[in-house]
């Protein structure tokens, strides 16, 4: 019997297609999530004020739920896809721990394009539902005609934070899987301490500004390629000794 | 060629270890059986071998390169255990079509014969499967592959009689048409020992003996005759198993007696038995503890 010389990128190619079969779960997630985000985009606000002549009832609908949603779905899924059953999975067929991770990044990656182009194509589908209501909608985000750069921009963006959440979610998880101990370190980090406004220790609001004001895409775009590439060495390099189906 | 080679390996885990200071070396297209009792490191020696886990200290090398993320190892073998999991969003064909995407001696026809011999349905999912199924299923993707370095751990856990003979069969005609390496476990060494070359058995973490079964069954032989008179011949010997019935006893002694020896056994009426590769195994690894006949009786003088 001859030995076969593998390539990582040959196998790598496999894995991605073996896990774009194995893993469709999550795109089921993401088509219900998306579509909680539809029910909520539904009605996001409203009220009626008038005189005793004329009297305006309004609502206001919003695509912004269903990519917020997407965002968490994201998140999750980076977090699902490094657990134990994700793993050993995996490593029924052939597999090193870097093939893995490469392979699962680029299903995360392409997940994520999926996943930020429908989304923020949900509020026209709020804007089409509402049509046939015969409501009339006043104020509106431009769609594809009347003004395309802005909708691509809506679009890229969406992909890009989709990227970074997921990202966020695999390196979470794992840490997760090195250690369960993470998980109290990680709330008192995140959540209890900037509570009680220790200087240094406001992660989640210097990411939002780091990232949330960013006005240039371009920027934007090599802010979040550089931070997920730092997630995912990380990812590679905390969990390159984790032993599998033991 | 050297398949596996073992260097002073050790592995322990925070409160014990499993295997202890080993040293073995498996060649190219051996049929070795990894014989032991429970929880002697067995399954721990293959996970190893396959790059799954690492040793804690020592040298492993398989196919001349440390297993543990290895790609070329990973591709050029294959471990068949009951640890093996599949996405519930595959059906069974669906994970042989990937089974053969992943392994390039993949033999299609002859998995496709399997399957449907052992008549399973296409479309069910892995997790769905009983016990014994599963295994059988595992022990086709684990045939089919045709990889250099094959493993099986526990490949019959749940089968039936008539399926579990059907699988050693089949490995064996296999293993003729298509010569690879195959470490194969069980704890009924005489479930296979028609089908093994080696044995490499395993006792506290240690080998006790790697070598041709042949050599094995010729290791310990069987003394049966009156007392008193093998007593005589056994007293300077390590007893490795003794019984008494009545007046006659019969003790297993390493076979180690000079043809001077063994004319005097045949005068005192003390007969020579050879003994089979199976009680050689159950004797090399009974413990310290005598039998469990012991466990009762000291319950009863306490």
């Amino acid at each position: 019997m001859y030995l076969t010389e593998p390539r990582l990128t040959d196998i790598v190619k496999k894995q991605f297609l073996y896990k774009l079969n194995a893993y469709t779960g999550v795109f089921s997630s993401l088509l219900i999530m998306q579509l909680i985000g539809l029910f909520f985009g539904f009605n996001t606000g409203g009220g009626s004020s008038g005189s005793e002549s004329l009297t305006i009832n309004w609502r206001s609908l919003s695509g912004d739920m269903a990519v917020i949603f997407t965002l968490f779905w994201a998140f999750s899924t980076g977090i699902l896809i490094t657990t134990l059953a994700y793993r050993n999975d995996a490593f029924s067929f052939v597999s090193t721990r870097l093939s893995h991770h490469v392979s699962s990044f680029l299903f995360l990656l392409v997940m994520s394009c999926i996943a930020g182009i429908t989304a923020p194509l949900a509020s026209s589908v709020i804007k089409l539902i509402s049509l046939f209501q015969h409501n009339a909608v006043f104020i509106e985000t431009s769609g594809l005609f009347a003004s395309p750069v802005d909708f691509f921009i809506r679009i890229a963006t969406a992909v890009i934070y989709t990227i970074l959440f997921a990202g966020f979610g695999y390196v979470i998880g794992s840490l997760i899987q090195l250690s369960k101990l993470v998980i109290p370190f990680l709330v008192i980090g995140l959540f209890i301490l900037p509570l009680f406004n220790i200087s240094g220790t406001g992660f989640i609001e210097y990411m939002v500004i780091f990232f949330g004001f960013e006005t240039s895409l371009l920027i934007f775009l090599v802010k979040v390629l550089i931070t997920v590439l730092v997630l995912f060495a990380i990812s590679v390099a905390i969990t390159n000794k984790t032993e599998v189906r033991k | 060629m050297t398949v596996i080679k073992f260097n002073n390996v050790t592995k322990s885990y925070r409160t014990h270890s499993v295997l202890d200071h080993m040293d073995f070396t498996i060649e190219e297209g051996v049929l070795t059986g990894v014989i032991g009792r429970n929880g002697v490191g067995k399954s721990t020696l293959m996970k190893i071998s396959a790059g799954y886990i690492q040793a804690t200290s020592g040298e492993v090398q398989v196919f001349s390169e440390n297993p543990f993320n290895s790609l070329k190892v990973s591709a050029n073998s294959i471990l068949v255990d009951d640890t093996m999991s599949f996405s519930d969003k595959l059906s069974l064909s669906d994970i042989l079509k990937e089974a053969n995407r992943f392994y390039l001696n993949w033999d299609a026809q002859l998995a496709q014969r399997l399957f449907d011999y052992f008549s399973f349905h296409p479309d069910v999912r892995h997790k769905h499967l009983s016990k014994g199924k599963k295994s059988t299923f595992n022990a086709i993707i684990g045939i089919a592959s045709h990889c250099p370095l094959t493993i099986f751990d526990e490949p019959t856990t749940g089968m039936d009689t008539a399926v579990r003979k059907d699988f050693y069969r089949a490995l064996l005609k296999d293993y003729i048409a298509n010569p690879r390496t195959i470490l194969l476990s069980s704890h009924h060494l005489e479930e296979i020992e028609d089908l093994l070359e080696d044995i490499l058995l395993i006792h506290d973490g240690k080998i006790r003996f790697h070598g041709p079964i042949t050599d094995l069954q010729e290791m310990l032989v069987k003394l049966v005759g009156k007392k008193v008179n093998v007593l005589a011949h056994t007293s300077k010997r390590t007893i490795f198993g003794s019984q008494v019935n009545g007046a006659y006893s019969e003790v297993l002694v390493e076979n180690k007696f000079t043809a001077d020896e063994k004319i005097r056994l045949s005068e005192e009426g003390i007969k020579m038995i050879p003994v089979s590769a199976n009680d050689a195994y159950v004797a090399l690894t009974t413990g310290a503890k005598g039998g469990i006949d012991d466990v009762f009786n000291r319950t009863a003088t306490d």
